[in-house]
């Protein structure tokens, strides 16, 4: 039987605290609805996720799994149960 | 009475707080004319901050000579009037927490007056280590 | 008073062998034309320091070089300073910036910055006090740790309100990777503390009551608040640099599988997660500190119990330092790095040279092209920490193997054949974002003029995902614009922590609007594109003076030829002909010759850089 809800973990880098977060999309979310969601939910995370003066994304790539998706992808990307998240930050090292 | 407190746990030694003080004041960026002074050792859990703490029975305005120094009824905000000041730095000395100084160019004392209300140092604090407080007395 | 704002107008010369001061006026057209602090030293360094000098000979120059801005509010901007030099490293112009507070504290005394040369008789600081300077005695100071001089010297009345910059042991004892030292943060790169040994000079110390006074008070006023809106609406700047500092981005490097590991073998660590911005955070953190005039307040004391490897309280690791004495030792002790760091601090050591030629002599035990013969009876290996600290402990004593490991990777590849285990370029060892994987930033390094520089290319946005990383065509017309972006800023004196404000890749508005607010002068975004080429024309002409071509523009053995084995990242790497091809379209963009590498005589004169065309063609 095909599962309505599914699990995926969620990381974002730099949040606090951090560690996965599990949320539940309906199975054939895309990367960029997980995204939208956090954000317009006001999920924990969407401090992370957005600009919030200008409310669009500060992220621009995330990690499904191992793989690299830009942002420009993300509503290409559909996500599997199970599948772990990361969202990754333009921020750099010194 | 009023006065500015510091959470030195809080306090990153950033030195904002001098910089949006002697902008205001005195139009300049210059951390020795700014109303609050901080120092620092090498290691950063060492702030700490000389700020007007409004004494009761402030020792500065006792010890002022022209009176320019106020403070009714010996409680609350102790008020520079620089009309009156005379430039003689007695208070200076006086001051217990080494936060009265003397501006040798125009010849006048200051101190923190809490900006009359709202602190810019307060304000622009980034680490919100900067409040008003002063419930207690000192 | 000088007629831009932000500047005080006076730079100090500064002739240890003759044991004078001077000070000069700061000419209004070299401000124009190359604004401050990066720009500026590079034309005294350009002018004063003859071809062929010897970095550690009285010839040589140190020059400490504010910008316009420091001693404003602009936030992160206000607080760095830049030391520049050639190199006792690499050979070449090395250009090292630091935080803290001491830029704003020259400022105050009332100078722009200062020319150092010469060599003193024996070991002096200058000491710089509201428009007054003179050399003092440094003798009883000459040996001490960074740390114990600074509070030692801040404990006697005459300096207790001052800022310092100095150097410790490693410098003193002239090796190769002693970096410069102010409170707690580091010059890091290129050996320039061993410059300020070889001079006999332990430190510049400054107190000044003075102010810096702007065209418009209230109008900078409301724009600095403008840029702490925009900082407090940013997650990096507002929360992620906050609360863990750079180590934030060690857990994301490992799963994008470009975290170094073991001399970039591999570029996947296990254990990772025991050296992370959270185990840091979690298991260290102390408070944070800031730079001067900085909201965001990266800098983090750490401190844990214990001291097998000596205190293990530091504001630190960085980033890079994670990186160089962690994952790329195959070391995972969190407890060794924060020692390690405040070791590095203490006796003035650049953690990342330091801990790559380390990494590199490892790999070269291992595959027996060094010996215990080689090693004075040590036995390297991977994954030992107290290894990594008996190896620093040599290095800065500059003497025996490590002596040998302190005159940096290309050498020590030369040395024991093992050139194509060198991470470096143009001598100075790459630092922590993967060359393999960031092709821009692999440009980056093999053009930028001090070498392996994390500070010249960037890598954020390219890690970011703000350009594709794994896309390498375009790459080298596209680190010519970040280059553009990181040197401007380099003349102001902006922290790179601005990048994910002002743009990652690009010079954007926002520096005209602070030339604007702060100096008074008017800029066009295409004017400050000129004065960072000119700049970075600058720099490439003292190199070319010490014979660098194109050739040297190249890239580590590793890079070009090994793809990375393994993770998530496997298969990425730098093909040779599209790096030459990038190379050329690099050279193309900025008016430089595809054969020489060297700006064209052209491009010269265009950047009114005509006596520079003159010695070189």
């Amino acid at each position: 039987m095909e599962r309505e809800i599914i699990s995926v973990k969620v990381r974002v880098e730099g949040s606090y605290p951090s560690g996965e977060v599990v949320v539940e999309l309906p199975n054939d979310a895309t990367l960029k609805y997980l995204l939208d969601k956090l954000g317009s939910s006001k999920h924990r995370l969407s401090e992370y996720l957005f600009d919030s003066k200008t409310g669009k994304p500060a992220v621009r790539l995330a990690l499904v799994n191992d793989r690299s998706v830009l942002q420009q992808d993300f509503e290409r990307v559909n996500l599997n149960d199970g599948d772990k998240v990361f969202f990754i930050l333009p921020v750099s090292g010194g | 009475m009023p006065r500015l407190c510091v959470d030195e746990d809080k306090c990153t030694d950033c030195r904002i707080c001098q910089l949006v003080c002697s902008a205001r004041y005195n139009g300049i960026y210059s951390p020795r004319l700014a109303r609050i002074s901080k120092k620092a050792g090498i290691m950063p859990d060492t702030t700490s901050t000389d700020v007007c703490q409004n004494c009761n029975d402030a020792p500065c305005v006792a010890v002022c000579p022209a009176e320019a120094l106020i403070q009714p009824d010996g409680e609350g905000m102790v008020t520079l009037d620089e009309s009156l000041c005379t430039g003689c730095a007695i208070c200076v000395d006086e001051c217990p927490y080494d936060a009265i100084w003397f501006n040798e160019e125009t010849d006048l004392a200051y101190k923190c007056d809490l900006c009359g209300g709202s602190p810019e140092c307060e304000k622009r604090c980034p680490t919100e280590a900067i409040y008003v407080c002063g419930e207690e007395t000192v | 008073m000088f007629k831009y704002g932000g500047y005080t107008g006076k730079i100090l010369r500064v002739d240890l062998s003759a044991g004078t001061i001077e000070v000069e006026a700061l000419a209004e057209e070299m401000v124009r034309d190359l604004i401050g602090g990066n720009g500026i030293a590079a034309r005294y360094l350009y002018d004063t320091v003859p071809a062929g000098t010897d970095p550690l000979s009285p010839e040589n120059a140190l020059i400490l070089m504010n910008g316009p801005v420091q001693g404003t509010r602009v936030p992160a901007v206000g607080g760095r300073t830049v030391v520049v030099t050639r190199s006792p490293l690499s050979g070449f112009f090395i250009d090292a910036y630091y935080g803290g507070h001491f830029g704003a504290e020259l400022k105050f005394a009332g100078f722009d910055g200062m020319v150092i040369t010469g060599r003193a008789e024996k070991p002096v600081m200058l000491v710089i006090e509201d428009g007054d300077a003179r050399l003092v005695d440094a003798s009883p100071y000459w040996g001490m740790k960074t740390f114990v001089f600074q509070k030692k010297l801040r404990s006697e009345e005459n300096y207790n309100e001052s800022e310092i910059t100095c150097i410790g042991p490693a410098g003193e004892n002239l090796s190769p990777m002693a970096c410069i030292i102010s409170g707690v943060h580091a010059a890091g790169r290129g050996g320039v503390g061993a410059v300020m040994g070889s001079k006999q000079l332990k430190a510049v110390v400054a107190k000044g009551s003075g102010g810096i006074r702007v065209p418009d008070m209230e109008a900078l006023e409301d724009y600095c608040d403008s840029i702490v809106e925009r900082m407090q609406a940013n997650p990096a700047t507002s929360k992620v640099l906050p609360t863990y500092g750079t180590p934030a981005i060690v857990a994301a490097n490992n799963k994008l599988g470009l975290l170094g590991t073991r001399n970039y073998q591999v570029e996947v660590f296990p254990n990772a997660d025991d050296i992370d911005g959270e185990a840091l955070h979690n298991r260290a953190f102390v408070k944070s500190a800031s730079c001067f005039s900085c909201p965001i307040g990266c800098a983090k004391l750490f401190r844990m119990e214990g001291e097998e490897y000596g205190p293990a309280e530091s504001v630190g690791p960085e980033y890079e330092t994670i990186w160089s004495y962690g994952s790329n030792l195959a070391n995972s002790d969190l407890k060794s790095l924060i020692a390690a760091d405040r070791f590095s601090d203490e006796m003035g050591l650049d953690t990342i040279s330091a801990g790559s030629v380390i990494g590199m002599a490892i790999e070269a035990f291992e595959k027996g092209l060094i010996t215990k013969a080689d090693t004075g009876g040590i036995e390297l290996k991977y994954g030992d920490p107290k290894l990594m600290m008996e190896l620093l402990k040599q290095i800065a004593a500059n003497k025996g193997f490590g002596k040998v490991l302190g005159a940096g990777t290309r050498e020590f590849g030369r040395r024991f054949n093992a050139e194509e285990l060198a991470m470096e370029t143009k001598g100075l060892e790459i630092p922590a974002h993967s060359p393999r994987g960031y092709p821009g930033m692999a440009i980056g390094y093999a053009t930028s003029n001090r070498g392996g520089s994390h500070q010249d290319g960037r890598p954020s946005a390219e890690r970011g995902g703000a350009v594709d990383r794994k896309q390498k065509e375009g790459k080298g017309e596209y680190i010519v614009d970040v280059q553009r972006m990181t040197t401007l800023a380099d003349c102001l004196v902006a922290c790179r922590f601005t990048e994910g404000i002002f743009g990652l890749t690009t010079i954007s508005e926002d520096y005209v609007d602070i030339m604007k607010h702060v100096t008074g002068m008017d800029y066009t975004v295409e004017e400050l594109f000129d004065v960072a080429d000119r700049v970075y024309a600058l720099e490439r002409a003292f190199n070319a003076r010490e014979g660098a071509t194109r050739k040297d523009d190249t890239l580590p053995h590793r890079v070009l030829n090994e793809p990375i084995p393994d993770g998530p990242a496997a298969g990425e790497f730098m093909e040779p002909a599209v790096f030459e091809k990038e190379l050329d379209a690099y050279y193309q963009k900025r008016g430089w010759d595809l054969k020489t590498g060297l700006p064209t005589e052209e491009t010269l004169r265009r950047l009114k850089l005509d006596d520079v065309a003159s010695d070189l063609y």
